[in-house]
């Protein structure tokens, strides 16, 4: 197997450099949305390309260069180019593959792949000597004396062998509680390696602190080392990649990377230059004891040789998502000197927190194996510690308002590791209050046409005869047939031309999709709020602009009593400094503690006492919502998730509302589609949010 | 569109308070009143939560003090997040009876004499009170004990937590000195939840609940006859609501067996003295 970056069975460096794809066929480059390449080489991903709107493309003319140095080790080298062609909402079409290796001893020069289309490419072999060259001198005739200076060349092969700090996942999307861990000889070969936020070199908390240690080897393979010589590092930026998976969604990836797209939102080829984040120092080196450090710059630095090895810290990047790679090479102004630099993979700055689990005796167990998955995109590594058993409380409150007295300090209680930075908490309770036996809307009180009123500042209402202070519920009928359903608030009972009636209020769904990454605050959260009604929409409380959901003026309408409709789950948030009582006017802080219901009755079966064949998704849902609360972020974006093909919307979303688009009116039938997956916008806020600003964490 | 004929939503009538005639710094500053529908025809639902132990944003006072204005902080409670949270809800043709804590308007003003409005609900629905009278005075002897007793090794003395959290010792529980402790409520509750049985527990330690707290008095005396007598339940839920239509939802509750000392002392941890 191809090993690109070990020094072990190191044959020769190879860069391969893909300078255009020619010969793409009419039925490719004519489609109606212009194709995109993509390739790998070894193991590292390159693209995505301009869009394809010609018989040629020029990959040099593309702003990151195609090409990749591969420490060789005597295996093939293999490359792929793909062509694809995104189709929206549909999934993406890969139109065409050409596959290609070049073995050892990997010839030098130009060289094409594949058929038709082709690819050109140039190698470039630099081979390293093997310790046991012959070396050859004139010949003379015989008997004649001669001599020869025979000069051994310097050869040095730089390695890095090993990076303090960084950590290599072990079930990129897939279940599991473990995820990632520091594994010796560890560089990122994969171009997976993470690297945390706020943690020091030892993996603890530490706010503001993203570190690595670079060690790398100094391997003198002949000649002797020029006394000048030093290790050299240098930081290389690298494109984020979320965004050119054909499996990303096109609509989210300026909102990801928008560096890659240009005005009118047209993916214009891979760019440099995303990492929002900055190192701690600047210059983000700084020295390990015995092997000094000179010639600091923002992007390299000398570290002096001993003992045939080197050492570096590196300051890197503060936001999620960042990503980088280092250069490790033999300085010198010997020219005598042959000499084999090395280069990690690509490494990506995450969130990493610990996540402890407790469990009532009679709780269900929280299936917090699925929750990690999802949150990867938005890299974000969550680490559930083993449950710990607390005691049973039946219920939180004897109501629903003691309930929401008591679950602050139920929390605060129980979560034993609050006080410890980068702990969050999800506890696997039972019920939040008592609940009758039943679930879901309350009974039919009248079903029957409607005429729906709106007041001068939008708030809209129906009136139905008779007296029905139980009201609750509202199915409202769309042209189309659809049924939107609403809450109802606020009974008036009265005599209107002559019949009794209730006159029953509308409250409007609310979404909120303008949120940014912020300081863990409801108030940020919810700054910008809009609600959508029957017939209305606008601001929050101010909705005054005639569409909302165009339910006609006198639409069929089914309405419920009271039902039991609760929560699953709740976040309970917090005053500064994790305070579970907020005083007036204080901000309240999302703080990561996660209350999950496991006998909530949609999926537990009272008669039998066990859960029913959805609590494992419900929950699961349940579970990732609430832990994406704890970024500072609010629920209801109003936004699909960020894959293509398009089925599922947002995790944070409810299942009832439609989805808005970049105009914020509402797009029909896009409700019951809540998935577990992030929206782009959730996911990039999420890589934003720096929790140790977070005043209701107070991780010190 | 509505015209100036056309329906308005329901507004809460103004707020009738009870109180206290004097409140000690340091300690809760209780206040009581009936929400209600401004039109008798009319009921309210997903009104914002304001309990005994938290106000939420929901609250609001203006404070005068010799006729100048001392301090005024409007209700500010946001609009309901969760499609699910019911909040509070006024009956039609009903009222709600909110007990709320207004000590903490009142942490930076010295002892005197204050004339009291207060307000609750959101910033665009809200309702007020008439001004009202109270003292406020400094602790005597035997309340600066309780607060250096009481007040717990770190954080911000919550009067609501202390009350119905389980105590570090079942000893430390007692009840109320007179009807003029300033924890007359909160120590009683401790006591009813923490203290000895129900059974045996003298009824007439709830004598200190007068004036103002007559409906919490009514109310966990029917509690406690609850728990000794559980068919009686609903006789005694009825009763009350009778008599203190504003308890509706607590009564609801205890004709449905779930009466909150039960509820405590179901879940503390250790058994009572």
């Amino acid at each position: 197997m191809l090993s690109s970056y070990r020094v072990s069975g190191l044959t020769a460096v190879v860069t391969i450099k893909l300078m255009s794809i020619e010969g793409i066929p009419g039925v490719v480059r004519l489609a109606r949305k212009p194709p995109y390449a993509l390739a790998t080489i070894g193991a590292r991903r390159l693209g995505r390309s301009r869009p394809i709107t010609g018989e040629n493309l020029d990959l040099s003319a593309e702003a990151i260069p195609w090409q990749h140095e591969v420490r060789a080790d005597g295996s093939p080298i293999p490359i792929e180019v793909t062509i694809w062609q995104d189709h929206g909402d549909k999934k993406p079409k890969r139109m065409t593959r050409i596959q290609a290796e070049i073995a050892s001893p990997y010839p030098a020069g130009p060289m094409e792949l594949g058929g038709e289309p082709r690819v050109k490419a140039v190698v470039d072999t630099h081979e390293v000597p093997s310790d046991s060259a012959d070396v050859y001198v004139p010949r003379v005739g015989d008997g004649l004396k001669h001599g020869a200076t025979i000069v051994v060349p310097t050869v040095v092969v730089v390695t890095i062998d090993g990076i303090r700090g960084l950590h290599k996942p072990v079930a990129t999307g897939k279940s599991g509680v473990k995820r990632a861990e520091a594994t010796p000889g560890y560089v990122s070969e994969d171009d997976l390696g993470r690297a945390y936020l706020d943690r020091d070199l030892d993996g603890k908390w530490r706010k503001g602190t993203q570190l690595i240690e670079l060690h790398a080897k100094v391997d003198v393979r002949s000649g002797s080392l020029p006394g000048d010589a030093k290790v050299r590092w240098t930081m290389i930026g690298v494109d984020d990649f979320t965004n050119d998976d054909p499996g990303f969604h096109s609509e989210w990836g300026p909102y990801v990377d928008a560096r890659d797209y240009d005005q009118k939102g047209e993916h214009r080829g891979a760019h440099l230059g995303d990492n929002e984040g900055k190192p701690a120092h600047d210059p983000p080196w700084a020295e390990v004891a015995g092997f000094d450090l000179s010639r600091k710059t923002a992007t390299s630095a000398d570290t002096k040789i001993a003992g045939n090895e080197s050492k570096v810290v590196l300051h890197c990047p503060s936001t999620a998502g960042d990503n980088f790679m280092v250069r490790a090479e033999l300085h010198t102004s010997s020219a005598r000197v042959d000499s084999f630099p090395h280069q990690t993979g690509i490494i990506t700055m995450w969130h990493r927190l610990d996540v402890q689990v407790l469990k009532m005796a009679s709780a269900e167990p929280l299936p917090v194996e699925d929750v990690p998955a999802p949150f990867e995109p938005a890299c974000v590594q969550l680490d559930f510690a083993a449950p710990e058993e607390i005691a049973d409380e039946q219920q939180i409150g004897t109501t629903s308002k003691e309930f929401f007295d008591n679950i602050a300090d139920f929390v605060d209680r129980a979560f034993s590791k609050k006080s410890e930075p980068g702990w969050f908490c999800v506890i696997a309770a039972l019920e939040p209050f008592p609940t009758p036996d039943r679930k879901g809307d309350g009974a039919i009180i009248y079903h029957g046409k409607v005429k729906l009123h709106a007041t001068s500042d939008g708030w809209e209402y129906v009136e139905i005869p008779g007296t029905h202070s139980e009201a609750d519920f509202i199915y409202l009928r769309r042209p189309d047939g659809d049924k939107i359903g609403f809450k109802l608030e606020d009974m008036e009972m009265e005599v209107v031309g002559g019949t009794m009636i209730t006159r029953c209020w509308v409250y409007p769904h609310d979404t909120q999709p303008e949120f940014t990454a912020g300081d863990g605050s409801t108030n940020h959260a919810y700054a910008v709020r809009l609600g959508y009604g029957p017939r209305m929409q606008g601001k929050w409380e101010h909705t005054t602009t005639r569409k909302g959901y165009e339910i006609d003026e006198e639409p069929e309408a089914i309405v419920h009593g009271e039902g039991e409709a609760y929560a699953g789950g709740i976040s309970p948030e917090v005053g500064k400094g994790g305070k579970p009582k907020v005083k007036k006017g204080d901000p309240k802080y999302f703080a990561g503690r996660t209350v999950v219901f496991t006998q909530h009755q949609v999926y537990f079966d009272r008669k039998t006492k066990k859960v029913t064949s959805n609590y494992r998704p419900s929950v699961t849902r349940v579970l990732v919502h609430e832990l994406v609360h704890a970024f500072g972020m609010p629920h209801k974006c109003g936004y699909f998730d960020c894959r293509t093909p398009r089925t599922e919307t947002c995790v944070m979303n409810y299942g009832w509302p439609w989805m808005v688009d970049a105009k914020r009116q509402l797009i029909p039938k896009t409700n019951g589609k809540t998935g577990l997956q992030l929206c782009g916008r959730h996911l990039k806020e999420v890589r934003r949010t720096q929790l140790h600003k977070n005043k209701g964490l107070a991780w010190k | 569109m509505g015209g100036p004929e056309a329906p308005s939503r329901p507004k809460l009538a103004p707020l009738v308070v009870e109180h206290e005639a004097e409140y000690v710094v340091g300690f809760p500053m209780y206040v009581a009143f009936a929400l209600r529908a401004e039109k008798p025809n009319a009921g309210l639902t997903r009104l914002p939560v304001v309990t005994w132990r938290s106000s939420g944003d929901a609250l609001g006072v203006r404070v005068k003090r010799g006729g100048a204005l001392v301090k005024k902080d409007e209700p500010s409670a946001e609009g309901f997040r969760e499609d699910w949270e019911k909040g509070l809800k006024v009956p039609v043709g009903g009222q709600t009876r909110i007990l709320a804590d207004v000590a903490q308007f009142f942490e930076d003003l010295p002892p005197g004499a204050y004339s009291v409005e207060v307000g609750y609900g959101t910033a665009k629905r809200q309702t007020w009170s008439k001004p009202f009278p109270i003292k406020l005075r400094a602790p005597e002897d035997a309340e600066a004990k309780d607060l250096v007793l009481f007040r717990p090794a770190h954080g911000e003395m919550d009067w609501g937590r202390w009350t119905v959290e389980e105590p570090a010792a079942p000893n430390a529980v007692f009840p109320p000195r007179d009807k003029r402790d300033p924890l007359r409520w909160n120590k009683t509750l401790r006591y009813l939840l923490y203290g000895p049985d129900t059974e045996t527990v003298d009824i007439a330690v709830l004598d200190v609940l007068d004036g103002m707290w007559i409906p919490e008095r009514d109310a966990l005396r029917a509690e406690i006859l609850a728990w000794r007598e559980p068919s009686a339940a609903k006789r005694l839920a009825d009763e009350v609501t009778a008599k203190h239509p504003g308890l509706w939802e607590d009564m609801n509750a205890l004709a449905a067996g779930q009466g909150k000392v039960a509820f405590y002392r179901r879940r503390r941890r250790r058994p009572g003295p």
